[in-house]
C-alpha cells in the first residue's frame, strides 16, 4: 500500500486469490492480488485476455461464476471486508456503493423490460424511492448520460437503442444511487471508435459531477493513457508492475509492460511491422515454474526459470515483480 | 396489429379450401363407401341403390365436391349415413367434452411442467434433477395408447380408484357439484394421458431455457445491481426463460381442441376425436369432413393465437 494510507483509500484488494475448483484439478485463476483505489481515482487495470481482470473485478462485487471461490485475501471497502459479507449483505453494497458496467451493451441489459424499468430498479431497492421519484431520478440520469429525450428512452427497450445508447444506459444504470465506486470492465470494446471516444468522454464527465472512483479495466493502453491516473498491469493471475500513467508511458519497468507499450501502434511508425509480444499468456493452470513470463521475455536469464520473483518497491509509488530490479538475485536495473 | 390479424384470417379460407380439397380427394380415392361394409344379404340390393341416391353417391367426385361446399358454405354439415342425424347435431353434443378434457390437460401440463422445469434448474445435475430427466424420458417416449391402458390398468382394475370409461357415471342423476365433481373424477385419467408426453417435454423445456437464461449477461447485470437471487429468479431468468412456452400455449390450444382420437377411444370418451375415429371406420364422409375441418380452423386458430401471444409478450416482436 505505498501511496495510498489506509485513510485516502476507497478500496484495498490484499492477497486476493480466486481459485477455480474443476473436475480437473484446481485453477488459480487470480493469486494473489494486492492494490488500492484511492477516492475519485481512476485506476486502471490492464494486461492480456486470460490474465485475470474481469474475475479480480468480478471478486470485488463477491460475483465469482461458476465453481470459483475467494480462498484468500480482503477486500477492503473503507476498512469493511466485504469477503466476510452474507449475500445478504453484499446485495446491499452491490450497485449502491459498488456499481458495475460490462463489455457487452447488447446483452447486458434485459430484453423484455423497458429502459426505465431497469435503471429504476436499483433506486427502488437502494433508495426505498417511492416509483414516481425513481422514476424522475432515472430520468435526470438518462439525461446526466447525455440522452435529449430522456423521457421517451424510459419507456424504450433495449433492441430499439443503437450499441452506444444501451451503453449510455448501462452507465445511467451503474450510477444511478451515485456508487463510491464504478467498475467499468471493458466498456468500449464492443463499440465504434468513434462512440468509444463519446463514452470515454461521458465516464469522465459522470465522474467529475459525481466524484465516483473508477477501476477500467481494458487492454487498451490508448484508453488507459486517456482515461486513468494510475495503472496495475496483470499478467497470468498477478500484479506486475503498478505505476502513474505518465510514469508507466515513460519508462515501463516491467519487461512485459514494455511488451504491451511497444505493440500500441503508433501513427508516426505506419511503416514499421506491428510488434507483438511472441507467444501466448499461458492458461493459469498450466502456469511455468519461475517467473511466468520468463518464456516469453527477452531478458531473462537462468535466475528467471528457477523462482518467482516478488513484487518489490522501486521508489516513485512503482511497484514491479521481476528480478531485474533485485540486486541480490543479479538484477541489472 | 389488427391488420395483421385481419390478413392471418382471410389466409385461412384458401387453406381450409386447399384442406377440404384434399380430403375430398382422400376418401374419394378409398375403394367402397359407407353402405359397401354393410351389405346385408336379406336387404334388397335395390334399398342401397336407392341411399346411394339419396345421398348423392351415385353422382361424379366433382359434383359431389361442388354440393357438399355448397352446403358447408351454407352452414349445413349434412347427415351422417349411420346415425341418420345432422352432423352439426352430433358435433355439438360432444364438442364440450373435447374442450373439456383439452383444457384439463392443458392445466395439468402447465401446472406440473413449469414448477418441475423451474426445480430441476435451480439444481441442475443433481440427484433431484438426474430423477426428473429420467421420468421425463420415460414420459416421452410412451405412447399416448400405451400410458392409457397402464393408467387404466393400475388406477381402474387394480386399485379401483377412477373409472375408465364415460364422462359420468350412468343412471346415478347426480346434480350441481356433485355432478362436476363426478366429472373431475372421469376426466383425471384421460386427461393424464393426453397430457404426459407434454408434462415431459416441457419439463424438459422449461429446465433447459432457465438453465440457458441463467448464464446470461442481463442477469449478471442485475445481481450487479443488488437484485436479490428469488426477484432475480422471477424477474430476469424467468420473464425470459418462459416465453417461448407462450408459442406452445397457442400451438396446443389447437392440438387439444381439434379431439385427442386415441386418448378418447381409449377411455370411450364421447368427443370428436372418437367420433372421427367411428366415422372413419363407416365411412361417414360427412362426418370425417365437418370433424376434419374443425380440426383443421382449431390448429389454424392456434397458430395464429401463437404468433399473436408472443408479440404481446416479447417486445422485440412486432407485426406490421
Ligand atoms: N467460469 C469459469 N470457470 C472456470 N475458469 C474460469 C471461469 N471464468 C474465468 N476462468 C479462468 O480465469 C481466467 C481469467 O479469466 P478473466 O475472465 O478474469 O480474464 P480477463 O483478464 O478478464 O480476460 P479478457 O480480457 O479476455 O476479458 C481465465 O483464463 C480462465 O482460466
Ligand atoms: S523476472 Fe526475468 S523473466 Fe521475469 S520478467 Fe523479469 S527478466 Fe523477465
Ligand atoms: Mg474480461
Amino acid at each position: 500500500m505505498n501511496r495510498l494510507t489506509e485513510m485516502t483509500a476507497l478500496l484495498h484488494i490484499r492477497n486476493l486469490k480466486t481459485y477455480f475448483f474443476g473436475d480437473d484439478g484446481t485453477v488459480p485463476a487470480v493469486d494473489g492480488i494486492d492494490f488500492s483505489i484511492g477516492k475519485g481515482e481512476t485506476l486502471a487495470l490492464v494486461g492480456e485476455s486470460g490474465c485475470g481482470k474481469s474475475l479480480t473485478s468480478l471478486s470485488v462485487m463477491g460475483l465469482v461464476p461458476g465453481t470459483g471461490r475467494i480462498v484468500e485475501g480482503e477486500v477492503l471497502l473503507e476498512g469493511e471486508n466485504l469477503v466476510e459479507k452474507t449475500e445478504e449483505e453484499l446485495s446491499r453494497i452491490r450497485g449502491n456503493e459498488i456499481s458495475m458496467i460490462f463489455q457487452e451493451p447488447m446483452t447486458s441489459l434485459n430484453p423484455v423490460l423497458t429502459v426505465g424499468e431497469q435503471i429504476m430498479e436499483g433506486l427502488l431497492l437502494h433508495q426505498r424511492l417511492s416509483r414516481q421519484a425513481a422514476r424522475e431520478r432515472a430520468v435526470q440520469m438518462l439525461k446526466l448520460v447525455g440522452f435529449p429525450r430522456a423521457e421517451a428512452i424510459m419507456d424504450e427497450y433495449p433492441h430499439q437503442l443503437s450499441g452506444g445508447m444501451r451503453q449510455r444506459a448501462m452507465i445511467a444504470m451503474a450510477v444511478a444511487c451515485n456508487p463510491r465506486l464504478l467498475i467499468a470492465d471493458e466498456p468500449t470494446t464492443a463499440l465504434d471508435v468513434t462512440i468509444q471516444a463519446q463514452i470515454l468522454d461521458l465516464m469522465r464527465d459522470v465522474k467529475e459531477k459525481l466524484s465516483t472512483s473508477i477501476l477500467l479495466i481494458t487492454h487498451d493502453l490508448g484508453v488507459v493513457a486517456e482515461m486513468a491516473e494510475r495503472v496495475v498491469v496483470m499478467y497470468a493471475g498477478k500484479v506486475v508492475e503498478e505505476a502513474e500513467v505518465q510514469d508507466l508511458f515513460d519508462q515501463p519497468a516491467h519487461p512485459y509492460t514494455e511488451g504491451l507499450i511497444r505493440s500500441v501502434p503508433s501513427l508516426d511508425e505506419e511503416k514499421e511491422r506491428l510488434y507483438s509480444i511472441e507467444g501466448n499468456v499461458p492458461s493459469p493452470d498450466r502456469l511455468p515454474k519461475g517467473c511466468p513470463f520468463a518464456p516469453r521475455c527477452s531478458e531473462a536469464w537462468e535466475k528467471c526459470l528457477q523462482k518467482e520473483p516478488e513484487l518489490m518497491e522501486i521508489g516513485h509509488g512503482r511497484r514491479v515483480r521481476c528480478f531485474l530490479y533485485d540486486p541480490e538475485e543479479g538484477g541489472s536495473r | 396489429m389488427y391488420q395483421y390479424i385481419l390478413r392471418r384470417v382471410l389466409i385461412f379460407i384458401p387453406m381450409l379450401f386447399l384442406i377440404s380439397v384434399l380430403l375430398f380427394t382422400l376418401v374419394q380415392l378409398a375403394p367402397g363407401d359407407a353402405f359397401t361394409g354393410q351389405l346385408d344379404p336379406n336387404q334388397d340390393a335395390r334399398y342401397y341403390e336407392e341411399m346411394r341416391e339419396r345421398f348423392g353417391l351415385d353422382k361424379s367426385p366433382v359434383e359431389q365436391y361442388l354440393m357438399w361446399g355448397k352446403n358447408f358454405l351454407q352452414g349445413e354439415l349434412g347427415i351422417s349415413f349411420r346415425h341418420k342425424l345432422p352432423v352439426s347435431e352430433l358435433i355439438g353434443d360432444r364438442i364440450g367434452n373435447t374442450i373439456f378434457l383439452g383444457i384439463c390437460a392443458y392445466i395439468l401440463t402447465y401446472t406440473l411442467a413449469i414448477p418441475l422445469g423451474i426445480f430441476s434448474a435451480q439444481r441442475p445435475y443433481s440427484k433431484w434433477d438426474y430423477t426428473l430427466t429420467g421420468a421425463a424420458f420415460v414420459g416421452i417416449s410412451m405412447p399416448s395408447f400405451f400410458a392409457g391402458l397402464l393408467l387404466i390398468f393400475l388406477f381402474s382394475f387394480t386399485l379401483d380408484w377412477f373409472p375408465f370409461s364415460g364422462t359420468v357415471t350412468a343412471g346415478a342423476g347426480l346434480g350441481g357439484m356433485e355432478a362436476f365433481i363426478d366429472k373431475l373424477h372421469h376426466v383425471i385419467l384421460p386427461a393424464i394421458t393426453l397430457s404426459i408426453i407434454n408434462i415431459a417435454q416441457y419439463t424438459r423445456f422449461t429446465r433447459s431455457s432457465v438453465l440457458a437464461a441463467k448464464q446470461q449477461d442481463f442477469v449478471r447485470t442485475a445481481y450487479a445491481k443488488g437484485v436479490p437471487a428469488s426477484v432475480v429468479l422471477r424477474k430476469h431468468v424467468l420473464r425470459n426463460a418462459l416465453l417461448p412456452l407462450v408459442t406452445l400455449f397457442g400451438l396446443d390450444m389447437g392440438i387439444l381442441l381439434s379431439g385427442a382420437v386415441i386418448t378418447e377411444t381409449i377411455f370411450s370418451w364421447p368427443g370428436i376425436g372418437q367420433l372421427l375415429v367411428e366415422a372413419i371406420i363407416n365411412r361417414d364422409y360427412p362426418i370425417m369432413m365437418a370433424v376434419t375441418m374443425l380440426a383443421s380452423f382449431f390448429v389454424l386458430l392456434g397458430n395464429l393465437v401463437a404468433d399473436i401471444l408472443y408479440a404481446v409478450v416479447d417486445p422485440r416482436i412486432r407485426y406490421e
